[in-house]
């Protein structure tokens, strides 16, 4: 059995957003949709006050209560526990986005790539329009399509369908790391079998404490974050005073 | 309901502005079904809006009416004959109109056929559909025959396929500011108030503009309704406020959102308009026993109900979850479109299309043959 996991190293990760934007591209994703994504919170008071960032996608949870509630079954579990989506079952009733407490599941509310099917020039007379740019250099629908994501799921998604993150299954099954993993300038993302006590994954987890977003609700994600990102340290005081 | 002169101008005038509005909800299927749910007040944090809102409204009044119809059909009360195929013919037209206002959430038709092409036993969402699907095909044979173990079939699907909808909110772990276990309760609840609503204040429309008013021997009965409304409404008011009291002292951060439509005039229609103002209009036996008092306290609590299922919806969806919260406000805002408005309007004129259809070439008022039996 094979168990993929997530950790995401809070002390390495930089906040630069790398993995947005690779997991962008590699998946096709159009405008509004993030797969990979983040939560930003400022904690403290001015002028003491933190900035935090925390990388999300899709927790793979075990206990997945989108899987639970798709009525068609469009959300399912596939190899390695990764919870997969198919566009070609989902009836776009959104109850999936409804169920997950991690607000991680995207509609299309439109055709996607509204801006590259544009037949206008950007400037009159002057530029090319979208279309003839994608045209140009062979893209589908978009410039930059990436085939491969075709492999295990339409290149783009229509509309009226959810979509998100999906461990990059067409990359693990060719032993390749999920692009974010790959696109991570920091290596703070660290993708494995939890069922292999030898995995890198396993190791980080048995050497930190991790923990993982709304563990009460015992949806058991399959991202874990160890660590902080915090340099700095503060005078040692007896109780504040 | 104004069709007994056929050729008078309030008639034509009534079917015009039903076609106009049918007319118009279908180029707004069009729009859907072409352009995609990009045309509704939607995001990815409110991803259910209006239209969602008049399923559960529709699906619930349809409901409400196939318990009224089981007072007499199941539970054998004979005073109550004179509505139960009007209830069972309105409840036909409510669910359809519902299920019209669920294609167009979803945005397509085709959609239906994964329902049964791949289903998911453990999902309520799917059970609902199956019940809702199952429910109609035992109303549509009611109507024809009011066999008892039909009537009964019809009735066990109303309040199984009405709760499981409750549930499918009450499901949400992630959102319990759906209310959890709450909810299917509150469902059967208030579709048997909307239900109750939609019977009196059709029939007394009927009558008013049909028959040139309600015919004595059937005012008794309309006063029985009056009462059996007016303590509906006093049981739905009181769960009304328990929900309010709970919402308003939770502390989990997802209840920020109630909080903030406690204080917004969807709630406040709700509140006084659709169940404090009726309910004290049938407390008053003096009010009670007139039309207009049964009329209005009807309409608004239909009105009040509408905008319930909107109220309900919203909580659960006003405060973005993980990252959905990154450049948004901390609790979102959601007006409706046009197009949701014609979604509404499209499934309000076919259910009323049909109700008038069925009150011009069918017997409503004909005793069902099998329910004194």
């Amino acid at each position: 059995m094979t168990t993929y996991a997530m950790v995401i190293d809070l002390q390495r990760c930089v906040g630069c957003g790398a993995c947005i934007i690779a997991c962008k591209n590699e998946n096709n994703l159009q405008e509004g949709v993030f797969w990979a994504y983040r939560i930003n919170r400022t904690v403290g008071r001015f002028p003491n006050v933190r900035y935090d960032f925390i990388p999300t996608l899709c927790n793979h949870c075990a206990n997945a209560p989108c899987v639970k509630g798709c009525p068609t079954r469009a959300m399912h579990k596939s190899i390695g526990g990764i919870t997969m989506h198919d566009p070609t079952k989902c009836i776009g009733c959104r109850y999936c986005m409804a169920r997950c407490p991690y607000g991680v599941i995207y509609f299309n509310w439109e055709k996607p790539h509204k801006f590259w099917r544009d037949v206008k020039p950007i400037i009159k007379d002057t530029t090319s329009s979208p279309l003839e740019v994608t045209r140009e250099v062979r893209g589908k629908v978009i410039p930059y399509y990436n085939p491969e994501r075709e492999e295990t799921l339409p290149g783009i998604r229509p509309k009226g369908v959810v979509e998100k993150c999906t461990f990059c299954d067409h990359r693990i099954r060719k032993g390749k790391l999920p692009y974010c993993v790959e696109a991570c300038p920091a290596n703070a993302r660290i993708f494995g079998d939890l069922d292999d006590p030898n995995s890198e994954v396993n190791k980080i987890l048995g050497r930190y404490k991790p923990f993982r977003l709304k563990e009460e609700l015992g949806t058991e994600p399959k991202i874990y974050y160890v660590r902080s990102f915090n340099p700095g340290t503060y005078e040692k005081t007896k109780g504040g005073l | 309901m104004v069709e007994a002169k056929k050729a008078s101008p309030l008639y034509i005038g009534w079917i015009t502005a039903l076609g106009i509005a049918i007319l118009a909800g279908l180029f707004t299927t069009y729009r859907i079904f072409t352009v995609g749910h990009v045309i509704f007040g939607a995001t990815n944090v409110v991803f259910w809006t209006l239209p969602l809102a008049a399923y559960i409204f529709f699906a619930l009044t349809s409901t409400g009416l196939a318990f009224v119809a089981s007072i007499p059909l199941v539970f054998g009360i004979k005073r109550y004959e004179p509505v139960a195929k009007r209830a069972v013919l309105l409840a036909i037209a409510a669910l359809i109109a519902a299920f019209i206002s669920l294609v167009l959430e979803l945005g397509s038709p085709w959609n239906m056929i994964k329902y049964l092409t791949s289903p998911n036993l453990t999902s309520t969402l799917w059970w609902m559909g199956v019940l809702y699907g199952l429910y109609l095909v035992f109303l549509v044979v009611t109507f024809w025959r009011m066999g008892k173990a039909l009537c009964i079939l019809a009735f066990l699907f109303a309040i199984a396929a009405s709760s499981t909808l409750g549930a499918t909110f009450g499901l949400t772990e992630s959102r319990p500011a759906f209310f959890g276990g709450f909810m299917p309760v509150y469902f059967l609840l208030t579709a048997l108030l909307g239900g109750l609503a939609a019977i009196v204040l059709v029939s007394l429309a009927y009558y008013h503009f049909a028959r040139g008013g309600l015919p004595e021997e059937q005012a008794p009965l309309f006063n029985e309704l009056g009462k059996m409304f007016g303590l509906v409404i006093g049981i739905v008011l009181l769960f009304f406020v328990w929900r309010t009291i709970v919402g308003l002292s939770a502390t989990y951060p997802e209840f920020v959102a109630f909080k903030h439509i406690v204080g917004s005039w969807p709630y406040h229609f709700e509140l006084w308009l659709g169940l404090v103002i009726p309910l004290l209009l049938m407390a008053i036996p003096s009010v009670r026993a007139t039309i207009w008092g049964k009329v209005v306290a009807s309409a608004l609590v239909l009105l009040g109900m509408f905008a319930g299922r909107m109220e309900s919806l919203l909580a659960g969806q006003l405060i973005p979850t993980g990252p959905m919260a990154l450049g948004v406000l901390e609790i979102v805002t959601y007006a409706p479109t046009i197009w949701e408005w014609l979604v509404v309007a499209f499934a309000l004129a076919v259910m009323l299309l049909l109700y008038t259809l069925g009150e011009q070439y069918l017997k409503l008022e004909a005793a069902p043959k099998t329910a004194s039996k």
